[in-house]
């Protein structure tokens, strides 16, 4: 009932590479970012000093943006901003794609969260060798003694995946929630019954989750980077 | 599977909602590609872009506002200047009312040292007008008093004396009398 | 133990109850975490800003556990991930 639905296979030498909702569903998504990022990139040559109408809103959203990256984020990785904004305007949208019709949000399939977690991991990683150096290399895996390196490797993979399952877990709550509740109500009531759920478990704990996911990557990635 | 493309496809795939399979894991792979291409591409088109307008009206608002500061300055010590002028203008003002009336009240006392003397000479003016009427008085009440006390006198005396006498007393009274009043 | 598959069943089902029970402590841990920032909010109302933002980080960890809990109830309720070997046992017993 909650499976992801596959819309093809692309078949490259002996694996089968499943084209599934969610692939479509980003592609969606990115359509959509693209598009908004495109009209801005036009429109910014005719931004004012007076902010009206849309120029305000993309105003406020970089700008808060950079107020979080600010406070939460280390100077030494002001240079990921982007990163962190595409990760967290991303996780926005496939956070509440469960509310519209046909949209299964992309984050309740394990891969994509799994797939960010990763490149979060990735970047704490890097940005700890790159600031830190060896010494951050013995900090984190060698910390007590070398013995205890394959404990610390186990601690740090920990990480991208209680990440992961964090977001999958509680967007695939809410759709399991929401589905169920479709299901169980008569169809009269299901265009107003859901709603409020809808606001909740797709609009609410959808932001609070992006937010909650694109800042404990940033708090990780700033620590590692700080390390030194 | 309802719809869809398939390229020479090995296995039929079945969908589901979560394994730990190969294929979870393939999957990671498009997802990676397009997270990693949308992160370029907002970075570059609307992130950096955006960023770089905000700073560069913040970095130009604060320098207008340098600007403003600059004037507010100016301007502030130009009204600094007109009102030390003001200052000079009342102080002016003040002495020039400090000696109007001063000059008044020197006035003021002149006229009333002049009324004053004046109304002394009226007084004593008066004083002797006063004095030569009170003569006048005192003369005419001496007469009187002459002519009743001859009078008187010469009632008495015609009774006692005889008149020989009483012409000859009467004659020197009235020579004394005279001598003495009217002289 | 007529029918060994709606044994399983109902045995997986239960499991998931008992994966699910976590989030009885979860929860405690959860208000926990949303009570001390409140006093905190309380005592020092200015600094509102960082402590909501530390408080969600805070909720999203004391949550990890409950979200794994969930997540397994989920994977033995929908996934299913041991009937497919207990068919094959089975099916090799027949």
């Amino acid at each position: 009932m909650f499976d992801v639905p596959i819309h093809g296979v692309v078949s490259i030498g002996p694996v089968d590479l499943w084209i599934t909702n969610t692939i479509v569903v980003t592609w969606v998504i990115m359509a959509v970012l693209i598009t908004f990022a495109i009209i801005v990139r036009i429109k910014l040559k005719k931004f004012t000093d007076k902010p009206t109408g849309f120029q305000n809103v993309v105003e406020m959203a970089i700008e808060a943006f950079d107020g979080l990256m600010k406070s939460n984020g280390h100077k030494n990785i002001s240079w990921l901003g982007g990163w962190f904004f595409t990760l967290f305007t991303f996780l926005l949208f496939a956070n509440i794609m469960g509310i519209f019709p046909g949209m299964r949000p992309p984050t309740a399939d394990w891969p994509l969260p799994f797939a960010l977690a990763l490149t979060s991991f990735f970047l704490i990683q890097f940005s700890g060798i790159r600031y830190g150096g060896w010494k951050y290399f013995k900090g984190t895996y060698l910390s007590p003694h070398w013995a205890f390196f394959p404990i610390n490797v186990l601690g740090e993979f920990s990480r991208p995946i209680s990440l992961s399952f964090r977001l999958f877990g509680n967007i695939l709550g809410g759709l399991i929630l929401i589905t169920l509740l479709y299901t169980l109500v008569p169809a009269v009531v299901s265009y107003v019954v859901p709603v409020a759920l809808h606001l909740v478990f797709d609009l609410a704990f959808g932001v609070l989750q992006a937010f909650i996911f694109t800042i404990l990557s940033l708090t990780f990635v700033s620590l590692a980077a700080a390390d030194n | 599977m309802n719809q869809g493309f398939i390229f020479l496809l090995n296995a039929e795939p079945t969908p589901r909602l979560f394994d730990l399979d190969l294929q979870t894991f393939l999957q990671m792979a498009p997802a990676l590609v397009n997270f990693i291409g949308l992160a370029v591409i907002l970075t570059f088109i609307l992130y950096k872009p955006v960023r770089a307008f905000l700073h560069e009206r913040a970095e130009r608002i604060a320098r207008e506002l340098d600007d403003a500061e600059a004037v507010k300055q100016a301007a502030l010590a130009l009204k600094e200047q007109y009102e030390q002028l003001l200052k000079g203008i009342e102080l002016e003002r003040t002495a020039i009312l400090d000696d109007a009336r001063k000059q008044a009240a020197e006035r003021r006392n002149r006229d009333m040292a002049e009324t004053k003397k004046e109304i002394e000479d009226l007084k004593s003016r008066a004083g002797v007008e006063i004095a030569a009427e009170l003569d006048r008085v005192k003369d005419m009440v001496e007469q009187a008093i002459v002519e009743i006390s001859s009078e008187m006198a010469g009632k008495l005396l015609s009774v006692t004396i005889d008149p020989s006498i009483h012409n000859r007393l009467f004659d020197e009274a009235m020579a004394e009398l005279e001598a003495t009043v009217f002289k | 133990m007529q029918d060994p598959l709606a044994f399983v069943l109902a045995m997986a089902h239960i499991a998931a109850a008992v994966a699910l029970l976590n989030g009885i402590l979860t929860t405690i841990g959860q208000g926990n975490v949303a009570a001390k920032a409140i006093e905190s909010v309380a005592r020092q109302p200015e600094a509102r800003g960082p402590i909501t933002t530390n408080m969600f980080i805070g909720l999203a960890m004391a949550e990890t556990s409950g979200i794994y809990g969930f997540v397994i109830a989920i994977l033995i309720l929908f996934v299913r991930p041991l009937i497919n070997p207990f068919l094959q046992y089975l099916t090799a017993m027949i």
